[in-house]
């Protein structure tokens, strides 16, 4: 049972991240068809997931409604992998499982978020990247209204290769009208 | 007197970082002409120098950094530096500062074709990347003289003069590098 709703949205809610949610992490961050995307190639113990959470603002939960309709279960995490220029840009960064994919949770919790993020924690900009083959989020960042920033050229190892990346960014001013 | 020659061009070398060159970087980070292209907003005193000294180019971290002297005097005149690289992917940031009353000779661009030597000749990096204010014109020169290309605009992530400016990224490939 996740802790208590942060954020509620039509589908999804966003939460804070429970110690019991930690395994949940733990086991999405491991999954090829999450971290590969996210260019992660660490491993991650139960404890290095602890250690990655603890004190870490800007991180939640997502969570739907089960399919057995027995309450709510996690679903994702969408969070700001960083901050920089004290509390004024965030970084983007998002994940469901494989399971729950394709239901739009991701476009959902990401707009409850740039919410909380633009309209009651004051940030001036939110970026986030993604691999030139990663069709899916990019869609995800266009729909929400990122404007396209540029292009890296070669910037990470996806199947063995170098490939591109996309860079985008969201003003305040942009999602505030 | 500076440390050691590591790489040697025609007008300028780049030496080891010593203890007694520690006054001279603390002198061009606080320098209202430097610092501020840079985006560098943090003042630096002695402390802080040598915690940069202690921690950042006295240990065996992945990054590096080269005073920059005047061949025919080794006077310091400013700092070229790959402080941060992503291992991972073999991408690093450049960074370089000349002081003032140095600026306009051309140090800066070859004290950078000698770190660029190093870091994709004997590092075996990738990519190396730089973050150029929209202002900054002359360092932005320097980095298309030197064949970076220009891979993106942060837009309004920066705070200079009281306003929100863009910056430009510019990146280069090893190959880019090596082949030319």
């Amino acid at each position: 049972m996740p802790g208590p709703a942060f954020a509620t949205g039509d589908t999804v809610s966003l939460h804070p991240i429970e110690p019991e949610d930690h395994e949940f992490v733990q086991r999405g961050r491991n999954d090829p068809d999450v971290r590969v995307p996210l260019t992660d190639t660490t491993i991650r113990t139960l404890s290095d997931v602890e250690e990655m959470l603890e004190d870490e603002s800007y991180h939640f939960l997502i969570c739907a409604s089960s399919a057995d309709g027995g309450g709510r279960e996690p679903v994702g995490v969408v969070a700001f992998g960083y901050v920089s220029g004290t509390d004024e840009r965030g970084s983007l960064m998002y994940w469901v499982a494989p399971e729950h994919q394709g239901n739009g949770y991701v476009s959902e919790a990401t707009d409850l978020f740039l919410d909380y993020a633009f309209r009651e924690c004051g940030f001036h900009k939110v970026t986030a990247r993604v691999n030139v083959s990663n069709e899916a989020s990019a869609a995800v960042l266009e729909s929400l209204g990122f404007v396209q920033e540029g292009r890296r050229r070669k910037e990470s190892v996806v199947d063995g290769e170098y490939e591109d990346m996309f860079t985008y960014g969201l003003l305040a001013d942009e999602w505030l009208d | 007197m500076p440390g050691p020659v590591f790489a040697e061009g025609d007008s300028v070398a780049l030496h080891t970082i010593e203890e007694e060159d520690l006054e001279f970087l603390q002198r061009g980070r606080n320098h209202p002409e430097i610092r501020r292209p840079l985006t560098d907003v943090d003042p630096r005193n002695g402390e802080q120098i040598r915690e940069y000294f202690e921690n950042s180019v006295s240990d065996d971290g992945d990054g590096f950094g080269f005073l920059v002297c005047r061949s025919d005097d080794e006077e310091p005149v400013g700092a070229v530096h790959i402080p941060w690289i992503r291992t991972k992917h073999g991408s690093g940031m450049l960074m370089y500062w000349v002081l003032p009353e140095h600026q306009g000779n051309g140090y800066v661009t070859e004290a950078t074709e000698l770190i660029l030597d190093f870091a994709f000749e004997e590092r075996r990096l990738a990519k190396v990347y730089a973050i150029v204010l929209e202002t900054n014109v002359g360092s932005q020169r320097v980095l298309e003289k030197l064949d970076f290309q220009r891979e993106g605009v942060h837009r309004k992530e920066t705070f200079v003069d009281g306003e929100r400016r863009d910056s430009y990224r510019y990146g280069l490939l090893a190959e880019e590098w090596l082949d030319s």
